[in-house]
């Protein structure tokens, strides 16, 4: 890290969580505050747009399937996996002195930022130390048993290791990638896990100033 | 030659004055801090250089009111520059200026021997490993360390002469004449909090050297154990900007002096001193100020020492260093 601890605040955008949740019926797609704070006391889950779902991908016994988007909300995916990844275009967004509009910045007047959002979030509940998404992602290169331990990452991007992925931990920064795209995180706190790497690339258009990659890790860490 | 005994510890004392240089805090306002006096087992950024300054004065205990030649002050100044190799091995080259003046108004000045270091940066993650070159602030919890090895060329002048010709004291001079060495160690706990400590030892010794005037002087073997604790007063993530301070003990054993073999009277001893300092970090500089003060003293002639290391009223350090 030595240099890059200083300007992670600035990259702090981790305003929602997006995370999938375990039930009976299977899998539900969450988006919100996972582990609401003083910060962020309000309402845990907040309505998301199904049609920004653009892939969902779900490994199992070392075959990758991909499901269709039902298009409902929420999303639930009723298959067993032992790694689910879904991704998502949450499009463009321009920030302007009456708030920010879901619009690329040549749509709007006065434009004073704007950036175009991908997310996508994987759960991992059998480790098969392979890259299954696109876009921004994270391997998880070794198996987090208890607090305490560190999670080992490999960020990637579309499947290559990417420098400079600012990654948090329950929203609060803990590192960059490096050059081989590895960072180390330690596991704090028990139960479902959101780790978190966010890639700024620059906008090839005029529709936007940058591009955003947000990508989150959830695994269950007993006590 | 006049005896050795009076200022010879004097012409070591601080040498290593890497001490408290900060590649890490220098850039950012985590992680952990660094001590004024104590190593910290941070290594230089791979293709970065530093740029180091340091000054350490020293006033003296005078034992008897009369202008006399009792050791009076010394400033013991240091410029050095540093480049990480590595992640993990950095290295140094430190160019000494020293002051010393005694109460008659006599003084030498001048640079005195050049020192080479190399420092091999490890830490504990799940077994050792070589400093890597990306950590997270969850990494920097753990343990690290520090191998360090020092050489002294003899760049200095060692044959320093007086107005009536006679040279001046060995511990006067501006060179040990020979080569010295040095080794030794630092860990650094970062408690992921405001909180680090900070440890390090180290042992030197020296190498005979004969004079013009036929005298051949041995310095004394030095050991140091020093240990810190470092705390994070304030930030200011917009002006980049970090305060800390910082509080030390810091432990010197000195063996006795050797003159044509034969170990010297009032010299040596045990002493520990304690340290109380502030280091500022400032986007990629950082400088630090400390006052030293001797809380325990074992010399070996205790009042016959006069000048010698723990016969100082106090000293007072500063640091700057930038990374670029």
């Amino acid at each position: 890290m030595k240099k890059t601890v200083l300007f992670l605040l600035p990259f702090m955008l981790f305003g929602h969580d997006i995370w999938i949740e375990k039930n009976e019926q299977g899998y539900q797609l969450n988006y919100g505050h996972l582990h609401p704070s003083s910060e962020h006391a309000g309402k845990k889950t907040i309505e998301y747009n199904p049609e920004n779902i653009k892939e969902i991908v779900c490994e199992k016994e070392g075959k990758i399937e991909k499901i269709e988007n039902t298009r409902s909300y929420p999303l639930v995916i009723k298959d067993k996996c032992d790694a689910l990844f879904i991704y998502m275009d949450n499009g463009y967004f321009t920030k302007t002195p009456y708030g920010t509009k879901n619009l690329p910045k040549n749509e709007v007047k006065m434009a004073l930022k704007s950036w175009r959002s991908f997310e996508s979030v994987k759960r991992i509940e059998k480790n098969s130390k392979k890259s299954i998404g696109k876009g921004l992602e994270i391997l998880l290169l070794n198996d987090v048993k208890k607090v305490g331990d560190k999670a080992r990452l490999l960020i990637l991007f579309d499947g290559r290791p990417v420098e400079g992925a600012v990654v948090a931990y329950d929203d609060k920064p803990r590192g960059q990638s490096g050059v081989d795209g590895r960072v180390n995180i330690r596991v704090k706190r028990s139960g479902l896990q959101n780790i978190k790497a966010t890639l700024r690339k620059k906008c090839d258009d005029n529709r936007c100033d940058e591009v955003v990659y947000t990508t989150t890790l959830n695994i269950e860490v007993a006590e | 030659m006049k005896k050795v005994l009076v200022c010879a510890a004097f012409t070591t004392s601080s040498l290593f004055a890497h001490h408290g240089v900060a590649s890490l805090g220098v850039a950012g306002l985590e992680g952990p801090g660094a001590p004024v006096e104590t190593t910290s087992s941070a290594t230089l950024p791979e293709g970065k250089y530093l740029a180091y300054m340091k000054l350490d004065y020293a006033s003296y205990e005078n034992y008897t009111p009369v202008i006399d030649d009792e050791t009076d002050k010394s400033y013991y100044w240091m410029y050095g520059l540093g480049y990480g190799f590595t992640p993990y091995l950095s290295g140094y080259v430190f160019a000494p200026y020293y002051t010393k003046r005694i109460e008659n108004g006599e003084e030498t000045s001048g640079f005195h021997d050049i020192n080479l270091m190399g420092v091999l940066g490890f830490k504990y993650d799940e077994g050792f490993i070589l400093t890597p070159s990306n950590e997270s602030l969850d990494d920097l919890e753990d343990w690290h360390f520090t191998l360090f090895a020092n050489l002294t060329l003899p760049t200095g002048n060692s044959e320093l002469k007086k107005p009536d010709g006679s040279l001046y004291d060995a511990g006067m001079q501006l060179s040990f004449g020979e080569a010295s060495y040095m080794i030794g160690m630092s860990a650094t706990k970062w408690f992921g909090n405001e909180w680090t400590f900070v440890a390090d030892t180290s042992y030197n010794t020296f190498t005979e050297h004969t004079y013009s005037d036929g005298t051949r002087v041995k310095f004394a073997d030095e050991i140091r154990i020093n240990g810190a604790l470092t705390y994070k007063l304030y930030t200011n993530v917009k002006k980049r900007l970090r305060v800390d301070a910082n509080l030390e003990a810091n432990f010197l054993h000195l063996g006795r002096d050797k003159e044509n073999g034969i170990p010297q009277e009032a010299t040596g001893g045990d002493i520990l001193y304690n340290t109380a300092g502030f280091r500022v970090f400032y986007n990629n500089v950082s400088a630090a100020v400390g006052l030293k003060v001797p809380v325990w003293t074992k010399l070996n002639e205790e009042d016959l020492q006069q000048g010698s290391e723990g016969k100082e009223d106090y000293r007072v350090i500063f640091s700057f260093s930038t990374l670029f």
